[in-house]
């Protein structure tokens, strides 16, 4: 923040003023600097080939990997949804138990292989457990005009 | 073929011919400080409105007559769309919204350089200049890379039909509060520059701008709160808010604003924070330019961006011209906008105020922090992360714990300085209440600390803005009136202070409602017909499925009966339909709402024997969000429906402010 904004009686404010609006300022900092540091907070967004690279997750923090579907391994057993996702270098299987959305059935129901999913969660060196699947299906609109 | 939407471009070169010539004479006129000019420069603005509006109309009569021949037509509606939605289309898509911008900027700006108060007549030129200048940019836009009028080389017999997601009633009201709340601080914005480019720093820039102000602030208000209920029953993951680069977007600027509104009474009452308050309306304005570049660019995906085209671009450049043009100004007349006073004491009503806005903008710049940080992060590491709910929750919950407390206590604070022997008998009443309900929630077992402080906060705030009602009503009381009508009196007499403290009330409320998501139970499960979940203290029992088509949509429905201690309390009915004019499936949700708790069910998925995935939460205590939105919707109105509020000047010893008071 811009010191000359932060302090508007300028040129005779009181010590007390000074102390006071320098705790607040490194409380404020210190409050945002902890809330990034939490688990969940930031998540590292990969590629598939840079996942499949990198290998296992470690600990609890989630990553984001991105792909695109291909549309034949898309398997549904009651809750659980499997399907493999690819960058064109690197395959990965990504298995979840969690609704995924609308747009991502629609795309497949018509076969698209265009649609890219956005996965978070874990991955022990074979397959992407996920906890979140979002789907950026391509706009059909403009494909059709 | 002659159609409606043939007026259409001809109207938008016209509105920017016009725009052209009335910023140039407001210009003129405020540099040769000649009234004359700057009026007529006011009057080519108000025809800039007119034709823009025009082509806005045309844009919407082509959208009614079906007029596949115009892209835009043929993209976001359809045929069986309903009348309402495709009236809603003209917002729906990127170039509509663009144009929809403009004709509120042009309007409001219209209105405000045409009803100028006598007292802010010299503000006019560079105010018309200002938004003569944002006009054209859009204006602009328009008429090059975000025509709204684009042809079609051959026209479709139908078009694709607005996004099913977007057919909600939410749709047709949201869009526009949110964009009359960012068009609406232009007003202000524009005053703004224009005192500082005129050396005018007295306070009248705002107090003419403030009834533009607080519009503003209400629509983007009730524009977030609708957004959040339109985002809770139809996308159908459970929740109102997801901290998505849109809604932050749309949630920065409001939090500058408020600092704001907060932060003009100190320069009303104490002639202070001169420089702060053209900060944070500038800030405010160039945050919410910036939300409608993120919505525009498709640099962020979310639901609300139109990633086709590549309007975005054009809004860098634009924002950076105006965000280091307005700090410059602000540069230049630093001494002119120095204090009239200082602080006198850590503890009065100018330390609380300032405690409040410097958390509102450490909340606005957090959540720009978050917004940003992945963009920032991968342009100098060229490492990619995404930043999360769990971030902003970590910084928001004690800082909105903080401000909550703050709502109530500052009030009770006196200008100037306060014996702390005084404040401490103010607050002996709240506090027994916070502590009342701390320890009765810590007595019924609740263990999670951030509810407890929060509702106890509640409490707090809550008791002490009943005491200043009271406190209020006294003196009506001791004249013989009834309570209510000795509250309504006072209220009456101070629509600005009660209506705010109503306003507060709804706050309490609402945070009454979000507390309640530390107590969120989420269950899913795969029901065959005649089987059964639980889910908090409720079973949903499986009874069937049912089948309808409408012109529309084949709709897919699960009959669910809600039992509670094995009885039956509720029959819900979620459904998945099929669009066909989009070939989207798309769920909708049941939800069964009471004060006490919400019952939100989905079916995410139907198999072919009749097996429905069901999702289901409980959310405590999500209907007070809704009823404190419209608690403060009230104290909004209360402050809007009076008169021109007059300026006060708060008890003072010193000569120089006693005198202040305009006429």
């Amino acid at each position: 923040m811009d010191e000359r904004v932060s302090t508007p009686s300028r040129g005779g404010t009181k010590p007390k003023f000074l102390i006071g609006g320098a705790v607040i300022a490194v409380a404020l900092l210190g409050l945002v600097g902890w809330a990034m540091g939490r688990t969940g907070s930031t998540a590292y967004f990969l590629k598939t080939s840079e996942l499949a690279a990198r290998g296992p997750t470690t600990g609890a923090a989630p990553v984001k990997v991105n792909g695109n579907v291909l549309p034949e391994s898309v398997r549904r057993d009651g809750l659980v949804t499997e399907f493999t996702i690819t960058d064109g270098k690197a395959d990965i299987p990504v298995t979840t138990d969690q609704a995924l959305p609308d747009a991502f059935w629609s795309a497949m129901a018509e076969g698209s292989d265009e649609v890219e999913v956005i996965a978070t969660g874990s991955y022990d060196g074979r397959v992407f457990t996920a906890g979140e699947v979002l789907a950026k299906c391509p706009s059909k609109f403009k494909a059709k005009t | 073929m002659i159609s409606l939407a043939s007026f259409g471009r001809p109207s938008l070169i016209a509105a920017l011919l016009f725009a052209v010539a009335g910023t140039s004479l407001c210009v003129a006129g405020a540099v040769s400080r000649r009234a004359e000019r700057t009026q007529s420069g006011a009057r080519f603005l108000v025809s800039a409105a007119f034709f823009t509006g025009a082509a806005a109309l045309s844009l919407l009569g082509a959208l009614l007559a079906h007029d596949f021949s115009l892209d835009y037509v043929a993209r976001y509606t359809s045929r069986s769309l309903s009348v309402a939605y495709t009236f809603a289309a003209l917002w729906g898509g990127m170039e509509g919204s663009l144009l929809f911008w403009t004709v509120l900027l042009t309007t409001f700006a219209a209105i405000a350089l045409t009803r100028v108060p006598a007292a802010t007549a010299r503000l006019t030129g560079w105010a018309g200049a200002v938004l003569g200048v944002v006009a054209l940019f859009f204006l602009a836009l328009l008429a090059g890379p975000a025509d709204p009028f684009t042809r079609l080389g051959a026209v479709p017999p139908d078009g694709n039909g607005l996004n099913p997601l977007l057919q909600s009633p939410g749709m047709l009201i949201h869009p526009p509060l949110l964009y009359a709340g960012f068009v609406g601080f232009s007003i202000p914005f524009a005053f703004a520059l224009s005192a500082l480019l005129t050396g005018r720093l007295d306070d009248s820039w705002f107090t003419a701008t403030r009834r533009w102000t607080l519009l503003a602030w209400s629509s983007l208000s009730i524009g977030i709160v609708l957004g959040g209920a339109w985002a809770y029953t139809e996308l159908g993951w459970g929740g109102y808010w997801a901290w998505d680069p849109v809604e932050n977007a749309s949630f920065m600027p409001w939090l500058t604003a408020t600092a704001f509104l907060h932060s003009v009474v100190i320069q009303e009452k104490r002639r202070m924070f001169k420089v702060w308050n053209v900060v944070l309306i500038l800030l405010t304005y160039v945050l919410a330019v910036f939300g409608t570049f993120l919505t525009r660019s498709g640099i962020l995906s979310s639901i609300h961006t139109f990633t086709e085209g590549d309007t975005g671009k054009w809004f860098l450049p634009f924002l950076a011209v105006m965000l280091l043009g307005g700090l410059g100004v602000v540069a230049t007349r630093l001494d002119a906008l120095r204090s009239e006073n200082r602080f006198d004491s850590l503890l009065s009503r100018e330390s609380a105020f300032l405690l409040n806005n410097v958390l509102f903008v450490a909340a606005a710049f957090t959540v720009l922090w978050g917004t940003i940080f992945p963009i920032v992060n991968e342009a100098l590491t060229g490492v990619r992360v995404s930043v999360g709910p769990p971030f902003y929750n970590s910084v928001f919950i004690p800082l909105g714990l903080v401000l909550l407390a703050l709502t109530g206590l500052g009030p009770l604070v006196s200008w100037r300085r306060m014996r702390p022997g005084a404040l401490s008998g103010l607050v002996r009443l709240p506090a027994a209440a916070a502590a009342s309900v701390a320890l009765l929630l810590v007595a019924t077992g609740v263990r999670s600390a951030g509810a407890v402080a929060a509702f106890s906060l509640c409490a707090f705030t809550f008791t002490a803005i009943a005491a200043e009602f009271a406190r209020g009503g006294r003196v009506y009381r001791r004249a013989g009136a009834p309570w209510p009508q000795a509250v309504a009196a006072a209220t009456a007499r101070n629509r600005r202070r009660y209506g705010g403290y109503v306003v507060h009330l709804g706050v309490v409320l609402i945070v009454i409602g979000f507390a309640g998501a530390a107590f969120r139970v989420e269950r899913q499960d795969l029901l065959r017909i005649g089987e059964s979940m639980a889910v908090g203290e409720y079973t949903l029992v499986y009874r069937g499925v049912e089948t309808d088509t409408t012109p529309e949509k084949d709709i897919v429905q699960a009959n669910l009966l809600v039992e509670r201690e094995g009885e039956p309390v509720a029959m819900l009915r979620p459904q998945r339909n099929v669009h066909r004019a989009q070939r989207q499936a798309q769920s909708e949700v049941a939800i069964r709402t009471t004060p006490v708790d919400d019952l939100y069910v989905v079916v995410t998925s139907f198999d072919s024997d009749g097996a429905a995935a069901v999702r289901a939460f409980v959310n405590p205590l999500t209907w007070w969000i809704w009823a404190g939105a419209v608690v403060m919707a009230a104290g909004m109105a209360l402050i809007l429906g009076g008169r021109r509020a007059q300026p006060t000047v708060a008890p003072a010893p010193s000569v120089r402010e006693t005198v202040a008071v305009r006429p």
